[in-house]
């Protein structure tokens, strides 16, 4: 016998997908919205009065441009500096049962319960002569992504079917270090390039914590688009949004490619 | 094609815990060169913690570990040259089939050229060729378990480890892999510890079998001796599922187990009055002259039923029938007239 289909007029099922429905188009409606308000003349005479025109998105890549390569390089050294000190940490935390592990385990995911704006403040406070180099916002995007990180690769490292892979390396004569190399690494690839682009995408979108401390010198995309909003005209500050959107997207796309869902979970 | 140079294998007073739990107690075994032991025991036993133990990826807090003569507890698993296929085979999944065999000679150093002779050779001894350029995710059981074997004999191990080889097949490939297994097993010649929980295969495949009993060496022995000289009602029942019962000695080679059920038995063995005895289905006869009893289970196995009977004032005992028989049956029961009963203990 088959088992009972769902009727497509059982009320719980039409509400759920009613709200999934309108839930997907708020999120998404602002996107053509940004993108008419970037490519119109002038926005308060209604849509593409006068055509479609890219000025207004030529002239917003002249001054996004510098700090879009800016956030990018922040990024990538926040990314460098997870796997330098979050891969390790992962490692230990999944591997060895060290006295205070626990208490290692919540200091690394406290930044997550933290605000961004305490976070940025406690930097300052603390590392006030840092800040000028823009070496004060990298410790602050560390400090916001490295739960992340170490979160999507305590669960790969502690799987026990690589830790076996791991033992057969040692019989077969690989010595720590190229159990490392040949096997641990390979093991972890997909959890590791998940981490990555976690940190790379919370890093270019990340607000709170750049907000407080950035400096002429460094200073990312987001808190540059803040100040077109506040500052610009509307059309600049949409096209200046569709840029940054474009540099994120890519990203987003992966993590969900690679199951993002699954990813998150520590 | 000779794999290995044989080494002998040498456990003594090995003891190993975790934490406050013991694992392995006290193990002492003297494994021959090209020798196929194999470990047997239930789960929880230690039988797998003794092959992590050989291997190095444990260390005993007690005991001595020679390997031909070498002591090599302080040795870590990579120098000791010692092939290890866990239950799980734990391929390299991101390695193609000839890969993961070239694993160990790479470590190695051997050269490309000759690692690809080497593991062209193995390829065809485990008849896993057409297999080479596969990813290992792909494979089935039984593939996996041949490229594993491969693997850890590419590394010329002095001694192979394998850790329930079978138990991760399908019952019906089973059997048909054990015969080969075994069969490349001895072509290599190298000395191996073979562990399982399965005594059927423990008897199938071992020069010498191991029985483990919660950390303790219970007995170790060949096959046949394990089978027709148990030295503990525990060996008797986990390699036959035997029914251990206590008998009255009324001459040289007969017993009586009841009133009215008298048995033969090899005379060079029981000198007591009382003896144990293994009482297994075969020795018993579903409707020989005996004692009345009455089947509480029957299960039909092809050609022959065997029977749980209740005798009256007797235990519960195995018994074989040749004619269709069910569950609540009258009849009687008497030792078959073939069977020399097997004693348990010396």
């Amino acid at each position: 016998m088959q088992p009972p289909r769902p009727s497509t007029r059982d009320p719980v099922l039409a509400i759920g997908r009613a709200c999934a429905i309108s839930a997907a188009l708020i999120c998404f409606l602002p996107i053509p919205l940004l993108l008419a308000v970037a490519t119109s003349d002038t926005w308060q005479q209604g849509p593409w009065t006068d055509g479609v025109t890219l000025r207004w998105l030529g002239a917003s890549w002249a001054t996004v441009a510098p700090f879009a390569a800016y956030s990018l390089r922040l990024a990538l050294t926040t990314l460098l500096l997870n796997v330098l000190i979050g891969l390790p940490a992962a490692y230990a935390l999944a591997r060895s049962r060290f006295p205070g592990r626990p208490v290692v385990r919540a200091l690394i995911g406290l930044p997550l319960a933290v605000p961004g704006i305490a976070l940025a403040l406690a930097l300052i406070l603390a590392y006030p002569t840092w800040r000028g180099g823009g070496w004060l916002l990298v410790a602050g995007h560390v400090l916001y992504t490295l739960p992340f990180f170490v979160g999507a690769l305590v669960p790969a490292l502690a799987a026990p079917d690589l830790r076996e892979r791991e033992a057969a390396a040692a019989t077969l004569g690989a010595d720590p270090l190229r159990r490392l190399v040949f096997v641990t690494l390979p093991g972890i690839r997909t959890a590791l390039l998940a981490a990555a682009i976690i940190v790379v995408t919370l890093s270019l979108g990340e607000f709170n914590v750049s907000f407080f401390l950035f400096a002429p010198t460094a200073k990312t995309l987001p808190v540059d688009l803040y100040a077109a909003y506040i500052t610009g005209r509307l059309e600049i500050a949409a096209a200046a949004t569709v840029w940054f959107i474009l540099l994120v997207i890519p990203a987003a796309a992966v993590i969900e490619y690679l199951g993002g869902a699954r990813i998150g979970q520590a | 094609m000779r794999i290995a140079q044989p080494a002998t294998l040498h456990l003594e007073r090995i003891r190993f815990a975790y934490g406050a739990t013991p694992i392995v107690k006290d193990v002492s075994l003297i494994v021959e060169p090209g020798e196929l032991v194999v470990i047997v025991g239930p789960s929880g036993c230690g039988k797998s913690t003794l092959l992590r133990l050989v291997a190095g990826l444990l260390q005993p807090q007690d005991g001595t570990l020679w390997i031909d003569k070498h002591d090599v507890r302080q040795l870590p698993p990579e120098r000791r040259r010692v092939g290890w296929v866990p239950q799980s085979y734990a391929l390299f999944e991101h390695l193609s089939v000839a890969e993961n065999i070239a694993f160990g000679p790479r470590m190695a150093g051997v050269s490309s050229a000759e690692r690809r002779t080497w593991v062209a050779e193995l390829l065809t001894l485990c008849r896993i060729s057409e297999l080479a350029e596969r990813s290992v995710r792909s494979l089935s059981g039984g593939q996996r378990q041949r490229v594993a074997i491969a693997r850890a004999l590419a590394s010329r191990p002095r001694v192979l480890l394998l850790d329930e080889p079978l138990a991760a097949l399908d019952p019906q490939l089973r059997h048909e892999l054990r015969a080969r297994l075994v069969e490349l097993v001895r072509a290599s010649g190298v000395t191996t510890l073979f562990v399982t929980h399965d005594q059927t295969e423990a008897l199938a495949v071992a020069d010498r079998i191991v029985v483990l009993d919660g950390g303790n060496v219970a007995q170790v022995g060949t096959p046949r001796q394990l089978w027709e000289t148990p030295q503990s009602a525990f060996v008797a029942r986990f390699l036959s599922a035997a029914e251990v019962i206590t008998a009255r000695r009324v001459g040289a080679e007969e017993v009586e187990i009841m009133p009215g059920l008298r048995g033969r038995i090899s005379s060079a063995r029981a000198t007591a009055d009382t003896i144990a005895l293994a009482l297994r289905p075969a020795d018993l006869l579903w409707g020989a002259a005996g004692v009345p009893a009455e089947v509480v289970h029957a299960e039909y196995l092809g050609g022959r039923y065997q029977l749980r009977v209740a005798v009256a004032g007797g235990p519960e005992l195995p018994c074989v029938a040749y004619t269709a028989v069910v569950r609540g049956a009258q009849g009687t029961i008497g030792v078959h007239p073939e069977a020399r009963l097997t004693v348990v203990g010396s």
